[in-house]
């Protein structure tokens, strides 16, 4: 009938462009390097069908785990998954310091200011996200922004090398992401109805302690919403690593694209992906959990 | 008993109604479920509607005939509107069929259907649409010509009183506005059926009476046979010239509005509609098509006897409160009799309510017509009476 | 909630914003900097804009970036729908966490490994890369965006006005472009501006996907970065956000003019019935 015509349409498209996809690089991560191009060795011979089905396996017999025994046996892989986990961690909880107090402002400021403030967090993320963290060059830079206003400001007498750090990877990743962290936190906020607050302070709890015991708490879903939406890309985050990052940076985005574009080698690529979606696999599966549990509760 | 009695009962009993309200349905000549030959325009057969475990509707059979003012009434939960939906063709029945015009329609889809029509209880008009458009859009769906629907849009307008709102957007108008575009969308396709499901929830009372009288002048000047869901007993009474009674997925009761107040046949129809006194016992014996009842409280009291009584069977007597003679003095009669003590009187000008104690510490009300001429002097707290009431004024219900 | 706005919840919507927004407008200010470099201000200048229309690497990666971009953001609307109403409408079926989830995932997914598997995909099936595989890497992932736009319309949306237009006689495809879609029109427009957006921006998907003809602006604009800060990255940047920002306040102009309409006939639909 018509209703299988409509699932049919998404669904054919998803499967061919996402999921198997996923099946052809786990497939490419057991192969084999070789030289010609593309960079790995076809597995198929489709000349006929004996050939086919004798190059079927031949490509099986082929397949191994050699890959993945050089990924875990180089401390250059295993460094830089574990340094983009902590990286994107540490820069989760800074966007949430961040993004915190000014959700908490806009949702208490005047209820017809709201809309605006909406749009003013969102407008930024209309904007290139390359140009914005190209903006943050020209400020971090020794020659930028940032040291020449500190410097006339006699704050400092040497300019600040932040450049090409860590630290300036931080901080393309809070300028990026921030508004992935207000807007959750904004919705859960504004949620919550002032005579709770009232309630608190009528039954002698002082503003401070009210916002820990009450505010927050109720805050909470928000607050894990923002967080996955930052943690997960985060980890596989290539442009603010390359651009800001120094060569001390290790993060696996920028690991997997130089394996690909300047070794070439897409197998040991795919393992390395493969061996990155393994590892954001369960929060991935949590955050969908926690989008169903929401869609359940309307 | 016509229609016009039961109205006119009603208008004592219940003094916000009007004086002299228009019967129903045609004059009480309008009957064809009592004619053998008379083929009815929708049957329900057999139907029967499950939600998973849930049963919404039980078994029903249902005959709607042409030019019926039909109500399905009952409280929220029973099934009415789950009946309406399948009609209608949102839901399909589990089990039975559904005929109209003898042509099974069960398996048909809403578009499908073509001569059933429903208004909706939230209105679902279309909000990107004008009235008019949206009063268009089914003869839209016909093919119909640009010039005759444009025709039929101002008919069905002047139907409704709606003319000068004819370019305005549903978000525009106030809800007895949007109630009326409502009713001019379904019925400018000129159905042969409309399905209403509480078409007047939505209206604040005083709106709400004259939108009844709106409905029923329509259903006249149309034609068309009228199906509407309600829970509100006033608006079936005054609307219908059948009432369907529905309890948790049943059919209590299909009868007339006269029917239903004078004759009920179960203790459920008969407390569901207007106000009725329950009194308990046990047959003593049956003679001359009258039962002698030997009541809980150790009195006797004949009324006319229904089928198939057997003696020490637990009965129910249901006396209607302006059935109910209510005096100082001991009446003559031994039967149909009984003591008690005034707890409150409600005046109310035109009538008085009382509410009596009896013997077995049970409330029953009597209703008096203030007349000029009364022998006695006026009832009142705490005063010992007897309430007495006639034979034919009891309605003995065996469930 | 509301509550006292207090002076705490002041400035820290000033410091949020200040903090959003200055390296953009330090990017915009810089663009119109006589002098090449960041430390001198050599003056107010227009030279880097008319430098770019002589840049014909840049122009044709832009004319690249936004056909790129009017494609693949069309295809993902359409898809996106139909989408969102397998996912809100169509009920229970065999396969549908996994169509969910193959739906959500995208979202939080990197895109590296989004781009690589699209590439892989390509490669597979022999299809030469180029401008049309970017076409379809980018209507992949953005679809996903438009799918959840979407849905969260649907999932609020009314049926009984659908229910009612096909007691009227209209068939559900019929009743879907009468009456729900223009309904939900609104979000769809917005799903459309956010894949129009998402493949504006695009630069790692695109950099794994595409091949000759398809070199889009954020490509050009990378390699050009990774050489040095020039300013015509500036002007063409501000170029770009002047055109979203004109964009967004007609946007949310035309919002505000169609609610107050609404508003002034009501009132005079209401003093009409007095």
């Amino acid at each position: 009938m018509r209703r299988w015509m409509v699932i049919a349409v998404p669904y054919i498209w998803m499967l061919l462009f996402f999921l198997i996809p996923f099946f052809i690089v786990f497939k490419l991560s057991l192969s084999d390097l070789a030289t010609a191009m593309p960079p790995y060795v076809p597995a198929f011979d489709t000349s006929s069908l004996s050939a086919w089905l004798a190059s079927i396996k031949a490509g099986i017999g082929q397949f191994d785990f050699e890959n993945y025994a050089f990924i875990f046996s180089d401390d250059l892989y295993l460094n830089a998954y574990w340094s983009s986990v902590k990286i994107a961690g540490l820069a989760t909880f800074f966007t949430l310091l961040i993004a915190y107090p000014l959700a908490y402002g806009m949702a208490r400021a005047p209820k017809d200011w709201q809309p605006t403030l909406v749009m003013l967090v969102i407008l930024p993320f209309w904007t290139s996200f390359l140009i914005r963290v190209y903006a943050w060059i020209g400020i971090l830079k020794k020659e930028g922004l940032l040291n020449l206003w500190l410097m006339n400001m006699g704050v400092i007498s040497e300019p600040l090398t932040i450049m090409n750090t860590t630290t300036a990877v931080y901080i393309g990743i809070v300028y990026s992401y921030l508004p992935f962290m207000v807007l959750p936190l904004y919705a859960s906020l504004e949620k919550i109805n002032p005579s709770l607050l009232e309630a608190a302070e009528d039954l002698g709890c002082p503003p401070w302690k009210a916002f820990w015991q009450v505010t927050f708490p109720l805050s909470i879903p928000g607050v894990i919403a923002g967080c996955f939406l930052v943690f997960i890309p985060a980890v596989g985050e290539f442009v603010i690593p390359d651009l800001l990052g120094g060569s001390d940076t290790l993060m696996i985005g920028k690991t997997l694209w130089n394996e690909f574009f300047s070794n070439r080698d897409w197998p040991v690529s795919s393992a390395v992906a493969v061996v990155l979606l393994l590892v954001l696999i369960v929060p991935i599966v949590i955050f969908q959990w926690l989008q169903q549990k929401q869609r359940e509760a309307v | 008993m016509s229609v016009a009695t039961a109205l006119d009962t009603k208008s004592t009993t219940a003094p916000h109604a009007k004086a002299g309200p228009r019967t129903a349905a045609p004059q009480s000549g309008f009957a064809p479920w009592k004619d053998p030959s008379a083929k009815p325009i929708v049957r329900f057969e057999n139907v029967t509607k499950r939600f998973g475990d849930f049963v919404a509707v039980k078994n029903c059979s249902l005959d709607i005939y042409e030019k019926e003012f039909f109500s399905l009434l009952g409280p929220s939960g029973c099934g009415k509107t789950t009946l309406l939906r399948m009609l209608a063709g949102f839901e399909t029945p589990t089990e039975g069929r559904i005929l109209v015009d003898g042509q099974d329609i069960t398996g048909l889809a809403p578009y499908e259907r073509q001569n059933i029509n429903m208004m909706f209880q939230s209105y679902a008009l279309f909000p990107h649409m004008t009235v008019e458009k949206n009063i268009g859009f089914g003869l839209r769906q016909e093919g119909m010509a640009a010039a005759h629907i444009d025709k039929r849009v101002e008919e069905a307008m002047a139907l409704v009183e709606l003319g000068k709102f004819a370019k305005r957007r549903p978000n525009q108008l106030s809800g007895g506005q949007q109630q009326r575009v409502a009713l001019a969308r379904a019925i400018a396709k000129k159905p042969r059926i409309m399905l209403l499901d509480e078409p007047l929830g939505a209206l604040d009372k005083k709106l709400r009476n004259q939108a009844q009288f709106e409905l029923m002048r329509i259903q006249e000047t149309t034609g068309t046979t009228f199906i509407i869901v309600t829970h509100d007993q006033e608006e079936a009474m005054t609307v219908s010239s059948r009432i369907g009674v529905m309890n948790v997925g049943e059919l209590v009761q299909v009868s007339t509005p006269g029917e239903i107040y004078e004759a009920p046949q179960s203790r459920y129809c008969a407390g569901f509609i207007g106000e009725v006194n329950m009194l308990e016992g046990k047959v003593a014996g049956v003679a001359d098509g009258f039962v002698d009842i030997a009541a809980a409280d150790g009195g006797r009291y004949k009324a006319r006897a229904p089928e198939g009584l057997s003696t020490d069977q637990p009965v129910w007597l249901a006396i209607r409160p302006e059935k109910l003679r209510i005096g100082l003095d001991k009446p003559d009669s031994a039967v149909n009799i009984i003591p008690g003590k005034v707890s409150d009187v409600g005046y109310l000008g035109s009538i008085s309510h009382y509410h009596v104690v009896i013997g077995t510490g049970q409330r029953v009300t009597a209703l008096r017509a203030n007349s000029s001429h009364t022998v006695e002097r006026p009832i009142n707290w705490e005063d010992n009476v007897w309430l007495e009431w006639p034979a034919e004024a009891g309605i003995v219900l065996t469930r | 909630m509301k509550g006292r706005f207090s002076w705490f919840n002041a400035t820290s919507i000033a410091f949020g914003f200040a903090f959003l927004y200055l390296p953009i407008l330090l990017l915009v200010i810089y663009s119109f900097n006589d002098s090449k470099l960041v430390t001198v201000w050599g003056g107010w200048s227009t030279r880097w804009y008319t430098g770019l229309l002589n840049n014909q690497g840049l122009m044709d990666a832009a004319w690249v970036t936004i056909r790129v971009a009017l494609i693949s953001s069309t295809i993902a609307v359409v898809l996106g729908t139909l989408a969102a109403i397998v996912l809100v409408r169509m009920g229970r079926f065999p396969g549908r966490t996994l169509f969910s989830g193959m739906i959500f995932a995208p979202l939080v997914m990197p895109e590296v490994i989004t781009g690589l598997s699209l590439l892989l995909l390509f490669v597979a099936i022999n299809f030469d890369r180029g401008f049309w595989t970017v076409v379809l890497a980018h209507a992949t992932f953005t679809m996903c965006f438009a799918a959840v736009v979407i849905q969260a319309r649907l999932y609020d949306f009314d049926k009984s006005v659908e229910e009612a237009a096909m007691d009227l006689g209209a068939s559900p495809v019929s009743t879907f472009f009468q009456v729900t879609l223009p309904i939900i029109a609104p979000s769809v427009i917005s799903a459309w501006l956010l894949a129009f957006t998402l493949s504006l921006d695009d630069l790692v998907i695109a950099s794994f996907a595409t091949g000759p003809g398809g070199t889009t602006l954020p490509m050009k604009i990378y390699s050009q970065v990774r050489l040095g800060v020039t300013p015509e990255i500036n002007a063409i940047s501000t170029i770009m956000i002047a055109l979203v920002t004109v964009g967004v306040i007609i946007a949310s102009y035309m919002t505000r003019l169609s609610a107050t309409r609404a508003e002034t006939d009501k009132r005079k639909a209401d003093a009409a019935m007095t």
